[in-house]
């Protein structure tokens, strides 16, 4: 297998890692779905602020079936936390954001790569403004011919189905097939499966679709190794920061 | 402290109002109606769909429409199972968990399985008092839930109508030997919850967001309200529903939101063994 999809542990590392780093707030609380997605991003987020002598200000589950936060919210307020890191879906992201604006409650957000979506505006208006967004992808409106070319092609072929991060997801894992299977078919040799898998282990660095720097070697699957800072912005998601390698520490412990 | 107790107060206040929608059915008839959250989102989901899903109405004659239209449903729904209810109440309440399926059915047919927002057309108003954030929003639920309650007391208290509905709620046999219409009185408690089932709708999904299942999982709390409160006390379903939202904010501040359906299992049981007909229950003697 040659997943690109990360695991939520280094999303989670390298969002308290920018909180620290480049914000300079370290009071991090976490809201996570009590399934693989929050334990994952606890993992990482432990992982990460323990390298750095520091610990979590508190963290709060929930179920993926609840609608309202507004307790969660309550808990990281009432801890004094500067920053949330809340993994779970968009509608749990968009139900948080409206909770802390019910009690006034001003912080800075970050989410899954997969709440760096349209849909997720929808929900929320302009709440989501000021959310950052750790993630292996860049943002769907962003001007890389990859994306435009995304952007471009599901209106003319699925003009029922809306431009989203999930079908970028797809584009991207399409398009890494694709790079392999020119590889191969420019090397000469029968398209078979062991010799697809040969020239997958073989990516090195590689930019397809809204990814960058996807390696493989026979021994090391981890194909995603860095990524962006997304920003929510006036109904539009922003670049802030470029590809940037996961927190060493995370990246290690993952593949154990 | 404060502003937990107090944002329990308002997340209360919508069970009260799931909680009376279903007490109302519960008192004419004996019988439990399964269907009251589906129902309900499906008036949401046609207020979202006449608003902002793109046919463009005014907020206020969307809502009238979807209250319109859950009457006809309600009247409809009653004519399904009047038959079954005559044979039994629990043929009748097993019913309406069908009823239910087909409403969440109907909502997925209809407007599929996305989550979609329906805020109510308030103002972004924000003030403080004793250190609690107060909203328009939270203004909005507690002046929906006293007019509510008000209007109810005054329907159920001052008119024939209300007469006849306690009369049916307090011995049906009675009531229809003094020439009262039974099914007449099941329409109206019928026709009520289903109208208070979609106020309660419109004021819960502002916090919850509106998908295909958010109102019924919203109902099985005003259920545990309704428990609380008594089934057979419109005043306690009321009461039990703060009480639900202030034990259950407090207790996920305080101990732990992930078990918050355990302890509300817990609460339930406890009630039930202090106070079997809910917590305004008179203790009556019974005739050997």
């Amino acid at each position: 297998m040659f997943p690109l999809l990360p695991d939520y542990a280094l999303s989670a590392a390298s969002s308290a890692q920018y909180a620290l780093d480049v914000l300079g707030k370290d009071k991090c609380a976490l809201i996570w779905q009590n399934d693989e997605l929050g334990r994952r991003a606890k993992f990482g987020l432990d992982l990460v602020l323990s390298s750095r002598k520091k610990t979590i200000l508190t963290d709060v589950s929930f179920d993926v079936a609840t609608t309202d936060l507004s307790a969660q919210i309550q808990r990281v307020s009432a801890a004094g936390a500067e920053v949330v890191l809340l993994f779970g879906s968009n509608a749990h992201l968009a139900s948080a954001l409206r909770s802390a604006a019910r009690i006034s409650w001003k912080g800075t957000w970050f989410a899954p790569f997969f709440t760096a979506d349209p849909s997720t505006y929808e929900l929320t208006g302009d709440l989501l403004d000021g959310v950052y967004f750790s993630s292996w992808l860049l943002p769907l409106d962003a001007d890389r011919p990859a994306i435009e070319a995304y952007r471009a092609v599901v209106p003319k072929y699925y003009p029922n189905d809306k431009l989203g991060v999930f079908g970028l997801n797809g584009w991207t894992g399409a398009s890494l097939f694709a790079v392999a299977f020119e590889r191969l078919l420019s090397s000469g040799k029968e398209p078979t499966r062991e010799n697809l898998i040969a020239v997958m282990n073989t990516i090195d660095g590689v930019s397809a679709g809204a990814a960058d720097k996807i390696t493989f070697t026979a021994g090391d699957h981890r194909g995603t190794r860095q990524e962006v800072m997304i920003r929510a912005e006036a109904g539009k998601f922003r670049l802030v920061r470029d590809f940037s390698p996961y927190p060493q520490v995370v990246f290690d412990a993952v593949s154990k | 402290m404060l502003p937990v107790i107090w944002q329990g107060i308002v997340t209360g206040c919508l069970y009260s109002l799931g909680a009376l929608g279903l007490v109302m059915i519960f008192k004419s008839s004996k019988m439990v109606n399964f269907a009251h959250g589906a129902l309900a989102g499906y008036g949401a989901f046609s207020v979202h769909a006449l608003t902002a899903g793109g046919a463009g109405w005014p907020w206020l004659a969307a809502v009238a429409a979807a209250l319109l239209g859950a009457i006809a449903i309600s009247v409809l729904v009653y004519g399904l199972i009047a038959e079954l209810l005559q044979r039994a109440a629990t043929t009748a309440t097993i019913a309406t968990l069908g009823i239910g399926l087909i409403a969440q059915g109907m909502i997925l047919w209809q407007y599929g399985s996305n989550i979609f927002r329906l805020d109510l057309p308030l103002p972004h108003l924000s003030f403080s008092i004793l250190g609690m954030a107060l909203t328009a929003y939270d203004v909005a639920v507690l002046s929906a839930t006293f007019l509510v309650v008000v209007a109810l007391f005054l329907v159920i208290e001052r008119t024939r109508l209300g007469v006849a509905f306690r009369a049916v709620s307090t011995d049906p046999f009675a009531a229809r030997v003094c020439g009262l219409s039974i099914s007449r009185v099941h329409l109206f408690s019928w026709v009520t919850s289903s109208m208070l089932g979609v106020i309660a709708a419109l004021l819960i999904v502002p916090t919850t967001f509106l998908s295909s299942t958010t109102v019924t999982t919203f109902m099985l709390q005003a259920f545990a309200a309704a428990v609380i409160g008594g089934f057979d006390s419109l005043p306690g379903s009321a009461i039990g529903g703060i009480l639900v939202g202030v034990s259950c904010n407090l207790f996920s501040f305080y101990v732990a939101p992930e078990l918050l359906n355990t302890f509300l299992l817990t609460f339930m049981l406890a009630s039930l063994s202090f106070f079997p007909g809910g917590i305004l229950s008179q203790r009556l003697g019974s005739r050997v």
